[in-house]
C-alpha cells in the first residue's frame, strides 16, 4: 500500500540530487490531441490535467482551472503545468484513459479506449462500507467518491497507463492500491487516521517557510509561508521520522524528529532546525567505509562498490570507488540498513556471499569487509537475424546469483555480464523480441576466471505481427470484461509459450500473433481481496477453446466463457445469540483430505482453494455441535459470505447427531445419497465429545481423580509488560509455519497486523491462523500459544523488552566465516534435513548473524555443519540487551573447546545413562583426561549454560546433556549451580505431579551425584517449603531415595512425621508391614508432603513386592509404578513412573 | 509340587475381564452405530444404555462409564445388551457390550452365556480363546459348578486353542483358590501332557507364578523379622 514504488525512489533520488527541484520545474503549456484508435480526431471529450504527484492523494475535487473540453479537432491545452510531469484523463462516453505526458511537444496524441474498470469496494475495520470516500488516480486526478455501499468504480483504466489509486476521507488514514491483472474487483480497509500538522522553526525560532518535509524519507510536504506544514491522515500508531532540509538557504538548514501519531486531537509538532552542512550532498547520515580483498590472496582489490536499500538489489547505485589499498568511504548513507556489493575492474571477480549487508543503526559503519573471489564473466553481442547489432535490449542468464541484475546490450549491441560465482556451471543466455520469441545459448561449464568472449545471440527474424482480435462473451452472448485470457501453445516447448490478453470492458480484446501453433485457451477473472492479495477465478471456456494460429495472417476469434465460476467460500461462525465463535473450518473431502480454512483479521474464513471432487465443509468448535455443510445448499461458492451458527453442546440424549450436524434426516436413504456420509458417520463420536462441557479428569497416584470443573474457553488474551502494565497496541503476525523459528526471525513483509486495546484485553483468535506472534514495538516477538481455558477465560501474555543477539562466526583462521547455518537447536543433534527447516539463516560476508527483536531469557542456536564444524551455543539474553558473540569454528581434532567437546557428545548418540542416574562414565573418563585448563573451561561453559534447564521445552537432549556433563565433571561449584536452577524450575501449575520425568527430578538427581548427603538439608528445606509447587517438593522427596542414605531416611522421617494428621494422610500405626510402610511412604511421598490435599488414606488398592535382599521393593497404585529402597525402618521412594495408559 | 500350591496367593486375573472393553477403546474411532440409533435408545434407563455403549470409555464424564451406570440400571438392562449383542448393526460393539453383560449375574445372562459358549465352541478357528475364557469367567461368577463342568469336559473333549483356554484356566484357577482338589487336577493334566510347545509355557508360566508369588509374600511380612534379622546379624 503506502509502499515506496521504485519509480517514487527514482524520483525522490533524482530530486535529492538536485540543488533544487524547484529549479528544475518549468512550467507551461500543454497541449494535446484525443484520437480514437484509428487515429481520428475524437472532439468534445472532456480532459483533465494535473501536475503528477503521487506523494498523498488528493482531497480536493479539481479545478476549473484543471479542466477542459476538447475541440472540433481533439485539441485541447492547459497552461501553468509543469512541463514533463503532466497527467491527464480523457472522457468520451464509454472512451477514455489515463496518460502521463512526459515529452515536451505540443499537440501530445492521446489515443484512447475502452479499457477497464474496476469496482473498488471501501470498508472500515469493522466491514461496514465507508461513503464519501475521495479516489484518486495516482493521488492527483479524482474520479469519483464511494457511495452508500462504499463502491467507486475505476473506468478506462489500461488506455494509456494504469494508475495507482488513492482513497481518503477526513478522519481515516489514506490507503493506495495497485491494479495488476486487472482485477474485477478490488477490497480496500480504511483504518482510523489522524492529521499531523506542525511548524518549522529556524535556528532563531522563527519560522521557516517553503521547506520541504519528508515523512519517512519518503514522501515530502512543504511548509507555507508561516513556516506550517500538515500530513494527511495516517494511521494511528504509525510512527514517523520528520525531516526538514532546506539547502537553498544561505546557510543551508536542517531538522529532524520522530514522531507517533495518537488519537486525535494531536499536538502539532515542532521541527527545530538548525545549520546544515554546506552542501545537499553532505547533509546527513551514517559513513560507512570499508575495503574490498581478494579472498583467495587477501590483496586489495580495485572495484566500484553499488549500495541499495534493499535485499533486491534492483536499484542499486554506483555509491565509491576503492583506492589502491581497496578502501573505500561512502557517506550520507541514510536508512537503518543497506547492502553493498563490488563490481571489480577485473571482471571475473564476483563478491563472496552476493550482497553484503550494513547495519548503520549506530549512524556509522566502519571496516565492512568485502571480499571478491576468482570466478568467471561472460561477454558477447546480440544481433539481429541479419547480423545488425541490436542496442538497449535485455540479456537474461541463468542461474542468476544471489541477487538479481539487468544486463542490457550497449548501443553497438554489446553486453558484458561480470562476476559470476558459477564455476563448474553452465550458464544459459537468452534474449527476447516484443513478440516475446526467445533465443537461448547454452555456455560452459565455466572455468575459474574463464571470460567467455565474443558470444553472439542472434534475434528471430523480424516479422510484421499479425493480429489475433476477439471478443469474450458469457453463454448469452454478453460481452465479458476483464477477462485474462492466456493461449497456451500445444506440441514442443518454444518460445513465446504462451500469449496473453485481457478483455476490455466491451469484451473486446487483441494480442499479436507471435507464432504458429494450435493453441488451447484459459480464462480468468482476478478479484483482489487485499493489497497484497488477489483470487485468480477460472472461468471454463465453451467456445473457442481450441484453435491454430498462424503466424502473418490476422485472425478474429470468439470466446464463450462460463460465467458462474467464481469459487470462493466465505463464512463467519457465531453462536446463537450471534457472538464471533473461534471454530475451526476445514474442507473435507476425502477419507485423508482435509483442508485448513483459514480466517482472516475480521474473523471471516475464506477459502479459493475447493477442491474439485465432493466435499463438504466441516466446522467445529469446543463445546459447540459441530456443522457439516454441503456446498450449493448450505453455502454458495461464489463468496457470498454465509454466517454459521453454532448451537451450543452438548447434543442431548435422542438427538441424531448425524441430524443435528448435517441438517439431514437421519435415515439410510439419506446417508447414501450424502457425499462423503462415510466419514461423516466416523466423525460423529468426536462432534459428540467435542460438544460435551468437557470435565478436566486427571489421576493421581493414590486413586483418586481430580475433576476440575469446566473452565470458560479462552477468549481474551491480556497482553502486559513484565511489570504487569497493559499493552495497548500489539503487533500480530499470523503463522503457518514453526513458531518458534518465526519468533527468531523478522516477520514476513505484509504479514503483520497492528491491533489496539485500550485494556490490552484482545479477543480471540488474534490473527488469522491457528499460532501466532504477538510482539509491540520495543518488545520481543513472542509465540502465543493459547491455553485451552482458564478460570476467566482470559490468559495473560507477557511481552518482555526485545533483545538483540549478534552473532560473528570466524573460520579456523580467525577470518570471517561467511554462509554458515545458524539453525535451531535441534540442529546440532540431527542436523539439517532436505527442507533445512531447522536453518534460520546463514552468516554473511562479514561472519554476522543477527537476530532482532528476539525475547531474552536461556537460547540455544546451532552453528555450523554437522559432524563438521558445529558447535551450539547457549547464551543467556537479558531483557533489553544487544548481545554479541563470537563463535570460533575449529578443528575438531584434539579441540579443547568445550562447546566443540559438548558437540562431539551430541554427535556421539551415547546410549542414555542408566535411570535414574544422569551420570555417563565414558563423559567422565574424558572430562578427567582432559588439561586442567581445559576442565576449568568446560566447567565455566557448562555453569553459564544451565540457565537452558530452565526452558520449558527445549526440543532437544541438550538438557540431558548438560546434566550429565555437570555429573561427570563432579565440580561442587556445578553442584550449587544447580540448586539454583532447581529453585528457578517451573512448576506444572496443574498440581498434577510428574513424578521422575520431571526436569526438577532429573536435576535433583544431578545434586543428589555431585553433593551426596551434603545435599540432605537442601532438599529437607525444600521439601518443606510450601510456597514450592508440588512438583520440585516431590523431587526433592525423591532425592532422598536417591541418596539412599541414613541421613536421607532420617530427613524424610522427620518430613513424614509431620504430615501425620495432615489432610489425606494416612494414620500413624504402631506395627507395620512391608507392604503397609511402602504405601504410607508413596502416599507421603507422592501427595502429602507436597502439598496434595484430600488424598484418601487407606483402603486403596495397592500391589507391592520386596526383593529378596529386603533392600528395594515396587508398589503400584493406580497405575504408578513405584520404586522405593529400604534404610532400616524407612522405604523411600526414588522413582515414581506413570505406568502405560491402559 | 503340592507344597507350593498351599503357598500361592490371589494373582489378578482381572486383565483378562478387562480386556475387551480395553482393546476395543483402541478401536472407537472406526465403530460406527447405526443411523439414528440416538433416536430408538431403549427408554428407562439414564443414562441411556446404548449412549454408554457407544461412548463408554473414552473419556467423558465418569458417569457414562457402563460399569457406572450398571447399578443405576438395574438388571433390566441386560435384556436390552443382549439385544445389543446379538443386532448385527452393533456388531463393532460386541465386546464393549459384553463388558456391560458382565457386571450383572441373573439368569437371563446365565442362559445368554450357555448360549454364547456352546457358539463359541462350535468355531473351530478359535481365533479369539479370550471369549470362551471370558465367558468361563462370568459363568464360575454365577455358577461355579457349572463353570468347573465347562472345564472338566473341555479337558477332556476340546483340542487345539480351545485346550490350551481350558488348561491355562484351570492353572489360574489353581493359584487363586489354593485348592488342592484343583491343584491336583492341573498336576493330572501337566502330567499328561505330551512333551512339547504347551507343556514348556505351562510350566514356564506356573514357575513365573510362584516367583510373584514369593516375592509378594515377603511384602505382607511385619518389618521387625528383617529388623530383627539385620540387628542380629549385626551383633
Amino acid at each position: 500500500m503506502k509502499r515506496f514504488h521504485a519509480f517514487g525512489l527514482v524520483v525522490l533520488l533524482a530530486l535529492l540530487a538536485l540543488p533544487s527541484a524547484e529549479a528544475q520545474q518549468e512550467l507551461g503549456k500543454v497541449s494535446v490531441v484525443v484520437q480514437d484508435e484509428a487515429g481520428k480526431p475524437v472532439p468534445n471529450a472532456t480532459v483533465q490535467c494535473v501536475n503528477w504527484d503521487n506523494s498523498f492523494p488528493r482531497t480536493e475535487p479539481l479545478t476549473p482551472r484543471e479542466q477542459s473540453t476538447s475541440d472540433d479537432g481533439g485539441r485541447a491545452s492547459f497552461d501553468g503545468v509543469t512541463l514533463g510531469q503532466a497527467f491527464v484523463r480523457v472522457i468520451s462516453g464509454d472512451l477514455g484513459g489515463w496518460f502521463r505526458v512526459q515529452e515536451r511537444k505540443p499537440d501530445f496524441p492521446l489515443v484512447i479506449g475502452v479499457g477497464h474498470s474496476t469496482q473498488v469496494i471501501v470498508r472500515d475495520e469493522s466491514g461496514q462500507p465507508v461513503e464519501d470516500v475521495l479516489a484518486s488516480a495516482d493521488g492527483c486526478i479524482p474520479f469519483g467518491k464511494t457511495d452508500k455501499d462504499g463502491v467507486v468504480t475505476v473506468r478506462n483504466h489500461g488506455i494509456g497507463y494504469t494508475p495507482e489509486l488513492y482513497f481518503w476521507k477526513a478522519g481515516y488514514a489514506w490507503e493506495s492500491v495497485n491494479l495488476p491483472f486487472n482485477p474485477e474487483k478490488v477490497f480496500v480497509t480504511l483504518k482510523p487516521g489522524v492529521v499531523l500538522e506542525g511548524l518549522v522553526l529556524g535556528p532563531d525560532g522563527q519560522p521557516v517557510p517553503d521547506v520541504d518535509i519528508s515523512w519517512n524519507s519518503q514522501r515530502s510536504v512543504r511548509s507555507d509561508a508561516k513556516g506550517a506544514f500538515r500530513f494527511p491522515e495516517s494511521a494511528i500508531g504509525s510512527k514517523a521520522t520528520l525531516y526538514a532540509g532546506a539547502w537553498n538557504r544561505q546557510p543551508p538548514l536542517n531538522g529532524e524528529v520522530t514522531v507517533t501519531l495518537t488519537a486525535p486531537p494531536m499536538e502539532k509538532v515542532t521541527i527545530a532546525m538548525n545549520l546544515a552542512p554546506t552542501a545537499p550532498e553532505q547533509r546527513r547520515g551514517a559513513t560507512i567505509r570499508g575495503r574490498v580483498l581478494n579472498a583467495d590472496t587477501d590483496k586489495p582489490v580495485r572495484a566500484t562498490i553499488l549500495l541499495e536499500h534493499s535485499p533486491a538489489f534492483e536499484w542499486p547505485k554506483k555509491e565509491a570507488v576503492t583506492d589502491e589499498t581497496g578502501q573505500f568511504t561512502i557517506e550520507h548513507v541514510e536508512g537503518d540498513r543497506v547492502w553493498l556489493c563490488a563490481s571489480a575492474a577485473q571482471p571475473t571477480l564476483y563478491t563472496v556471499g552476493g550482497l553484503v549487508e550494513v547495519d548503520l543503526a549506530k549512524n556509522t559503519a566502519a571496516d565492512v569487509t568485502i571480499r571478491m573471489s576468482e570466478g568467471c564473466a561472460l561477454r558477447g553481442r546480440v544481433l539481429t537475424a541479419e547480423g545488425t547489432p541490436v542496442p538497449s535490449v535485455q540479456v537474461m542468464f541463468r542461474p542468476m546469483g544471489p541477487y538479481y541484475r539487468a544486463i542490457w546490450t550497449s548501443p553497438e549491441g554489446r553486453f558484458e555480464i561480470p562476476g559470476l560465482d558459477g564455476v563448474g556451471l553452465s550458464y544459459s543466455l537468452s534474449v527476447s523480441d516484443p513478440l516475446q520469441r526467445e533465443t537461448t545459448l547454452e555456455v560452459g561449464p565455466m572455468a575459474k576466471g574463464d571470460i567467455r568472449s565474443e558470444l553472439e545471440l542472434r534475434m528471430p527474424k523480424a516479422v510484421q505481427p499479425a493480429t489475433l482480435r476477439g471478443a469474450v462473451v458469457d453463454a448469452d452472448g454478453k460481452p465479458m470484461a476483464n477477462v485474462n485470457l492466456y493461449f497456451h501453445f500445444q506440441g514442443p516447448p518454444a518460445e513465446p509459450s504462451v500469449l496473453s490478453a485481457s478483455s476490455d470492458d466491451l469484451g473486446a480484446f487483441s494480442v499479436p500473433i507471435a507464432r504458429s501453433g494450435r493453441v488451447n485457451t484459459s480464462a480468468h477473472k482476478v478479484i483482489q481481496t487485499t493489497p497484497s492479495q488477489h483470487d485468480s477465478i477460472d472461468c471454463p471456456v465453451a467456445e473457442g477453446g481450441v484453435f491454430e494460429l498462424t503466424e502473418g495472417i490476422n485472425q478474429e476469434v470468439r470466446i464463450v466463457v462460463h460465467t458462474a465460476t467464481r469459487r470462493l467460500i466465505e463464512c463467519g461462525v457465531v453462536d446463537e445469540s450471534g457472538q464471533t465463535v473461534r471454530a475451526e473450518v476445514h474442507i473435507l473431502h476425502g477419507q485423508h483430505s482435509d483442508d485448513y480454512v483459514s480466517r482472516d483479521g475480521e474473523g471471516i474464513y475464506r477459502s479459493t482453494q475447493i477442491p474439485k471432487e465432493a466435499y463438504v465443509l466441516e466446522v467445529t468448535a469446543p463445546q459447540y455441535q459441530a456443522r457439516i455443510l454441503f456446498p450449493g445448499t448450505d453455502f454458495q461458492e461464489d463468496g457470498t459470505k454465509t454466517v454459521v451458527t453454532l448451537k451450543k453442546g452438548p447434543f442431548a440424549y435422542g438427538v441424531s447427531v448425524w441430524e443435528a450436524v448435517t441438517g439431514r434426516p437421519a435415515t439410510k436413504e439419506a446417508v447414501a445419497s450424502t457425499p462423503l456420509a462415510e466419514l461423516i458417520r466416523k466423525r460423529e463420536l468426536q462432534y459428540f465429545r467435542a460438544a460435551l462441557a468437557k470435565p478436566v479428569v486427571s489421576s493421581v497416584p493414590d486413586g483418586r481423580s481430580v475433576v476440575t470443573p469446566s473452565l470458560p474457553a479462552i477468549s481474551k488474551v491480556r497482553v502486559v509488560d513484565a511489570k504487569g502494565k497493559a499493552i495497548t497496541r500489539i503487533l500480530v503476525e499470523s503463522l503457518y509455519v514453526d513458531q518458534k523459528k518465526a519468533a527468531l526471525l523478522p516477520p514476513e513483509s505484509g504479514a503483520v497486523q497492528p491491533i489496539t486495546a485500550s485494556d490490552g484485553l484482545y479477543p480471540v483468535p488474534l490473527g488469522s491462523s491457528p499460532g501466532c506472534i504477538v510482539s509491540a514495538p520495543g518488545f520481543a516477538r513472542v509465540p502465543l500459544e493459547l491455553l485451552p481455558s482458564s478460570p476467566d477465560g482470559v490468559q495473560t501474555l507477557v511481552l518482555e523488552e526485545s533483545t538483540t543477539l549478534e552473532l560473528t562466526v570466524k573460520r579456523v583462521d580467525g577470518k570471517p566465516a561467511a554462509g554458515i547455518p545458524v539453525s535451531l537447536p535441534q540442529a546440532a543433534w540431527y542436523g539439517l534435513d532436505n527442507t533445512m527447516s531447522a536453518m534460520l539463516m546463514r552468516t554473511d560476508a562479514q561472519g554476522l548473524a543477527r537476530f532482532t527483536d528476539i525475547a531474552p531469557g536461556p537460547r540455544i542456536f546451532s552453528v555450523g555443519e554437522f559432524k563438521t564444524d558445529m558447535q551450539a551455543i547457549m547464551p543467556v539474553l537479558k531483557p533489553g540487551e544487544a548481545r554479541k558473540v563470537t563463535v570460533q569454528l575449529e578443528e575438531r581434532q584434539r579441540s579443547h573447546n568445550p562447546l566443540v567437546l559438548l558437540q562431539i557428545w551430541r554427535e556421539a548418540e551415547r546410549p542414555q545413562p542408566k535411570y535414574p542416574s544422569q551420570k555417563d562414565d565414558v563423559w567422565e573418563a574424558e572430562i578427567r583426561a582432559l588439561p586442567k585448563d581445559s576442565q576449568a573451561a568446560l566447567i565455566k561453559t557448562v555453569q553459564e549454560s544451565l540457565p537452558i534447564l530452565t526452558i520449558p521445552r527445549p526440543e532437544t537432549r541438550d538438557p540431558a546433556l548438560l546434566l550429565g556433563v555437570a555429573s561427570a565433571l563432579g565440580n561442587r561449584a556445578v553442584a550449587k549451580d544447580l540448586e539454583g536452577i532447581f529453585l528457578q524450575l517451573p512448576d506444572d501449575a496443574t498440581g498434577i505431579p510428574l513424578l521422575s520425568n520431571s526436569r526438577a527430578s532429573q536435576v535433583a538427581t544431578v545434586i543428589t551425584e555431585l553433593q551426596g548427603d551434603a545435599s540432605v538439608p537442601f532438599f529437607e528445606k525444600c521439601a518443606q517449603d510450601d510456597k514450592r509447587g508440588p512438583n520440585s517438593r516431590l523431587a526433592a522427596l525423591l532425592a532422598f531415595g536417591q541418596l539412599h542414605s541414613g541421613k536421607s531416611a532420617e530427613a524424610f522421617a522427620r518430613l513424614r512425621d509431620a504430615a501425620y494428621g495432615k489432610p489425606g494422610a494416612p494414620a500413624k500405626k504402631e506395627t507395620y508391614t512391608h507392604a503397609e510402610r511402602m504405601a504410607e511412604s508413596a502416599i507421603m511421598t507422592l501427595c502429602v508432603i507436597p502439598g496434595l490435599s484430600g488424598v484418601a488414606g487407606s483402603g486403596m488398592p495397592t500391589n507391592a513386592t520386596v526383593n529378596e535382599d529386603y533392600a528395594t521393593g515396587t508398589l503400584w497404585m493406580n497405575n504408578v509404578e513405584i520404586q522405593l529402597c529400604r534404610v532400616g525402618a524407612e522405604w523411600l521412594v526414588s522413582e515414581a513412573h506413570q505406568g502405560p495408559v491402559p | 509340587m503340592r507344597g507350593l500350591w498351599y503357598s500361592a496367593v490371589v494373582v489378578a486375573f482381572a486383565g483378562i475381564l478387562c480386556a475387551p472393553p480395553c482393546a476395543a477403546d483402541y478401536r472407537e474411532e472406526t465403530l460406527v452405530p447405526p443411523i439414528g440409533w440416538e433416536k430408538q435408545v431403549s427408554p428407562g434407563f439414564e443414562p441411556p444404555v446404548e449412549y454408554t455403549v457407544v461412548y463408554a470409555g473414552a473419556g467423558l464424564e465418569p458417569s457414562l462409564t457402563i460399569k457406572d451406570c450398571a447399578p443405576k440400571w438395574g438388571p433390566d438392562a441386560v435384556r436390552v445388551l443382549i439385544e445389543l449383542y446379538r443386532n448385527p448393526e452393533w456388531a463393532g460393539f460386541q465386546e464393549r457390550i459384553l463388558s456391560g453383560i458382565v457386571l450383572f449375574s441373573t439368569p437371563e445372562v446365565k442362559t445368554f452365556l450357555e448360549e454364547e459358549y456352546a457358539q463359541e465352541l462350535k468355531k473351530t478357528d478359535a481365533k479369539k480363546p479370550a471369549q470362551l475364557m471370558v465367558f468361563l469367567s462370568l459363568m464360575r461368577k454365577i455358577d461355579p459348578d457349572r463353570a468347573k463342568q465347562w472345564v472338566d469336559e473341555g479337558l477332556k473333549d476340546s483340542t487345539g486353542p480351545h485346550f490350551q483356554t481350558f488348561v491355562f484356566d484351570l492353572r489360574d484357577r489353581a493359584f487363586q483358590t489354593h485348592n488342592p482338589d484343583v491343584q491336583a487336577q492341573l498336576t493330572q493334566v501337566l502330567n499328561s501332557l505330551p512333551e512339547g510347545e504347551l507343556r514348556k509355557a505351562l510350566l514356564a508360566s506356573i514357575e513365573a507364578m510362584m516367583a510373584n508369588q514369593r516375592t509378594e509374600q515377603r511384602t505382607n511380612e511385619p518389618m521387625r523379622v528383617i529388623l530383627e534379622k539385620e540387628k542380629g546379624i549385626s551383633r
